[in-house]
């Protein structure tokens, strides 16, 4: 790999480009699936990628190859010319002149576990599931993962950054079933140490959830009292993590645009970007660009104190970046992402909360949110399924109803944020929040 | 070639070692292209060479899938040695001999291969694109385009004497454009693609695609919020045909019927739909998106009847499920890349014509929804519980387009859907899609004339009934 680093410095300079970065990501994958109490599937594979970036006439351009031949750098610096050569954007680009840093989490062996413990878990996390209740009927299926991860990232400026990690992950994804109704559930975990994860917490979530949901019932459309449940509340900041990018701001597409330093937000909210891992699973020392990352808080209660930025947006606001830069693999393009974003939590339990609200519903899972909501105006309308709150209890499960409103107005109007912080599985970010107790919310149903 | 026969062979001789009853390898090198233009302005150009093989070994029921970007022969043959070991019996199965008649079928010809025009070529038309959204209207406050392409090189060999080289192209377009009026953003957009070279975006009426979009986002940011109660629900053609892909396509595949997961589950000759609906899924549509010489376990693709008049007639199978099922495969695996081991897929999905006449739909809906355009949706192939949103939609009143609602997701079962259709128009369209699942992201078309459900939870932000 340093050969070819090398090999592509000398390439690039012989065709008139002074300043380059490459950006190395490797990882060794093993899954398996167990169905049936048969080991349903199994997978191992080791694959990665190099992209380059490369500065032509003040423009970026930049190229990724799977494949390491000697034979195709000629080809790939042709590309890179060709590629910055077609950009407009006048503005101004940049290769970070820092020196860098490595990372390097918990990779001690004893944390590994052996292949037939792996096995073993996913046999024994389909068992806990049957074993739970009569009624889970069928464990679609019993997972389980572990990535080994390298990163490098390389520029002529001299940066060199590393970074070596290594996870393990598990889930069940389940059917309870009575009386010709079927409701499906899904549980997980997620560690840097195998023995962390325990297949029985994980198959008692996921079949105690599919079972309290087992036949729920429609309610009439109107305004409703409402908590939505900490994993629906990760959800929503989800989708909405890139109001928040400075790039998306510059460009008009946040209504964050001009709100700095102004109320967007109750009071009662408080959204911090945090890279430590102190929180939440992510653990980020530098960004996609080499840049120092660092803890901040983005809405202070309720103030837009700060925007995310890289190294380009931040040049545009004359200041500097705050080490949010993101590429989320060798084919991705540099742009803006939180690290472990989260809703900072309150006091009080979701049980409690439900007290006193008496009567309202609890919104467990929302779907379609690629669809259903509208990042840019905040609109939402999203199928949803939950619980009744009855008397200050969880009542009958609910289903088929859509929920609807607007994601900028909701946090203007939160009543309270509950204490039970969560993190959802990383998809593309890592989002936490705990659940939140709304005045009213719209539903549609019967 | 992008391996040689003789490391294939070996590959797959070594896979086989420990008693598995198939392997396979996949191999493939792929050239993308991606470009992004915002505010008329080229953003990003990317171009970027996949390159990969993955290994697939069945015994029983059981699936073995190891893949690696490594191509030289002792890696493979280390791969092939790994994930053998996790099969144990004595019986030794044999590769049989390629069958080496690569007939030469090439119905989706390319005649402008992605790799020979310069990213300036791709340009112009995005920059088209951009003028003719910008201009359409005023209150248009962002224009997006994308282009993409990629030409995928792959080989498909396995123990039963297989042997498919292939080459697939395919081009995408994509536009949006976000319309602002009095404090309302709102996005119109469209993503036309076909497994064509450079010539589809040449052909393409970039005009009518940009404007179009421009068009929807003005009339939805001018729009009223969609009120929300149970009406019919008349959807257009063309991309319309996501309902049925989310809906009913999925609850098809074997990935779920196999396991007994889907309500459609030992259905076959049963009546699961109103007889107006004939279901169609067809990988041999001429350049179509969603179209392939062949599946990726080398399969030939074909046409698939999945529902005739209201009755079930097929799945789409892949060999594994087939197996599980003791049922033929139908030509149906698919996956993203050489990192996804295969199974059973749509390719291009549609409802087919019925005899219904648009002014008849209309006339027949005295309070309904009119789904003009979709945007998208999801399921739960268990449940059959879907989701959609509306892109752009009308509220009708006495059997007449009343006004522009936005806003409006469509909520329900699949079942009850296919149950509920009581129109199906003439007039047949596609719109292209890409499918997320088990193997992968993979391109797919989504198709249907007008049709009309007759009863669809409508969720909106007005809480109350219409």
């Amino acid at each position: 790999m340093k050969r070819f680093w090398e090999a592509f410095l000398i390439e690039a300079k012989k065709q008139g480009i002074e300043e380059v970065e490459m950006m190395m990501q490797r990882s060794k994958n093993f899954s398996i699936n167990v169905y049936e109490s048969e080991l349903e599937k199994y997978q191992i594979s080791e694959d990665g990628g190099y992209a380059f970036r490369g500065k032509v006439k003040g423009k970026m351009g930049s190229v990724y190859t799977e494949l390491l031949d000697a034979e195709l750098i000629e080809e790939l610096v042709e590309a890179l010319i060709e590629n910055a050569e077609a950009i407009d954007s006048t503005d101004p680009e940049f290769l970070y002149p820092g020196t860098g840093q490595g990372m390097e989490s918990d990779l001690r062996k004893e944390n590994k576990g052996t292949e037939a413990e792996k096995i073993q878990f996913a046999m024994d996390l389909e068992r806990a599931a049957l074993q739970f209740d009569p009624r889970i009927h069928k464990v679609t299926n019993s997972f389980f993962a572990e990535q080994e991860s390298e990163y490098q990232l390389l520029n002529s400026h001299g940066l060199a950054c590393s970074e070596q990690d290594r996870y393990f992950m598990a889930y069940s994804y389940l059917t309870a079933e009575e009386e010709n109704d079927r409701q499906t559930a899904f549980a997980f975990q997620l560690s840097r140490d195998f023995h962390e994860l325990n297949p029985e917490t994980i198959a008692k979530e996921a079949a105690a959830e599919a079972i309290s949901i087992l036949h729920p019932k429609r309610i009439s459309s109107g305004s409703y009292e409402a908590i939505l449940e900490n994993r629906v509340v990760v959800d929503f900041l989800e989708s909405f993590g890139s109001i928040f990018s400075a790039d998306a701001v510059q460009k008009g597409l946040s209504r964050m645009k001009g709100k700095l330093n102004e109320q967007v937000a109750s009071k009662l909210i408080t959204l911090v970007d945090d890279p430590t891992g102190a929180v939440g699973f992510l653990k980020q020392p530098f960004d996609s660009e080499g840049v120092k990352t660092q803890k901040k808080k983005v809405v202070d209660r309720g103030i837009l104190t700060t925007y995310l930025h890289n190294l380009k947006t931040a040049h545009k606001a004359g200041i500097e970046s705050t080490g949010n830069a993101h590429k989320s693999s060798y084919k991705g393009s540099m742009g803006i992402s939180t690290s472990n974003f989260y809703l900072e939590p309150g006091e009080r339990s979701k049980a409690t909360m439900m007290e006193e609200m008496k009567q309202g519903v609890l919104i467990t899972e929302v779907q379609g949110l690629h669809s259903g909501l509208n990042p840019v105006s905040g609109d939402f309308s999203l199928a949803a399924s939950g619980f009744l709150i009855k008397d200050g209890l969880k009542g009958h499960a609910i289903h088929q109803i859509t929920i609807a409103g607007n994601w900028f107005q909701l946090l203007q109007e939160i009543q309270e944020v509950g204490a039970d912080l969560w993190f959802g599985i990383p998809s593309g970010g890592h989002f936490g929040a705990p659940s939140i107790w709304l005045k009213t919310l719209s539903v549609a149903g019967e | 070639m992008l391996i040689s026969q003789i490391t294939a062979q070996r590959v797959l001789e070594t896979a086989l070692e420990t008693g598995a009853d198939f392997s396979e390898i996949f191999v493939e090198k792929k050239r993308v292209n991606g470009v992004l233009m915002i505010g008329g302005a080229v953003e990003t150009v990317q171009s970027g060479l996949d390159s990969g093989l993955g290994l697939r070994i069945i015994f029983g029921t059981q699936s073995l899938y190891g893949y690696t970007t490594d191509l030289r022969e002792e890696s493979l043959i280390r791969l092939a040695k790994t994930l053998a070991a996790a099969v144990q019996e004595p019986n030794k199965r044999i590769v049989k001999p390629w069958n080496l008649q690569n007939e030469d079928l090439t119905p989706h010809g390319i005649i402008i291969s992605p790799g020979s025009i310069h990213m300036k070529n791709r340009i112009e038309r995005m920059k088209e694109a951009h003028q003719y959204a910008s201009g359409y209207d005023s209150i248009i406050t962002q224009v997006s385009v994308r282009y993409a392409d990629a030409v995928q090189d792959i080989l498909i060999a396995n123990s039963q004497g297989t042997w498919i080289e292939d080459q697939r192209t395919r081009t995408r377009f994509s536009i949006s454009s976000v319309a602002e009026y009095q404090g309302e953003m709102q996005t119109g957009g469209f993503s036309p693609g076909a497994a064509q070279g450079y010539e589809f975006v040449r052909n393409l009426d970039v005009k009518a695609v940009a404007e179009e979009s421009a068009r929807v986002a003005v009339t939805m940011a001018k729009a009223e919020p969609c009120p929300a109660g149970t009406f019919p629900v008349i959807i257009d053609n063309g991309f319309g045909g996501v309902i049925f892909h989310e809906a009913c396509g999925h609850g098809l595949e074997a990935t779920s019927v196999a396991k007994n997961n889907s309500i459609f589950s030992n259905r076959l000759g049963e009546r699961i739909a109103s007889d107006k609906v004939t279901a169609i899924d067809d990988g041999t549509i001429e350049n179509a998106w969603g179209s392939s010489v062949y599946d990726d376990e080398g399969e030939l693709q074909r046409k698939r009847v999945l529902i005739e008049r209201g009755v079930l007639k097929s799945y789409m199978i892949d060999h594994l499920n087939g197996k599980r099922m003791g049922m033929e495969a139908t030509g149906s695996a698919r996956r993203e890349s050489y990192k996804y081991a295969p199974t059973s897929r749509m390719s291009n999905t549609y409802i087919a014509a019925g005899t219904d006449s648009v002014d008849s739909i209309f006339a027949a809906t005295e309070n309904g929804l009119y789904a003009k355009y979709m945007g998208g949706g999801s399921v739960n192939p268990i449940t059959g519980e879907f989701n959609f949103s509306v892109m752009e939609g009308y509220l009708v009143k006495d059997g007449k387009i009343d006004r522009p609602v936005r806003g409006a997701t469509l909520i329900g079962k699949g079942s009850d859907i296919l149950n509920q259709i009581d129109f199906v128009s003439d007039n047949l369209a596609h719109g292209q899609g890409m499918c997320g699942s088990s193997s992968g992201s993979i391109p797919t078309n989504v198709g249907q004339p007008m049709i009309r459900v007759s009863s669809i939870t409508v969720g909106g932000r007005k809480g109350e009934e219409a």
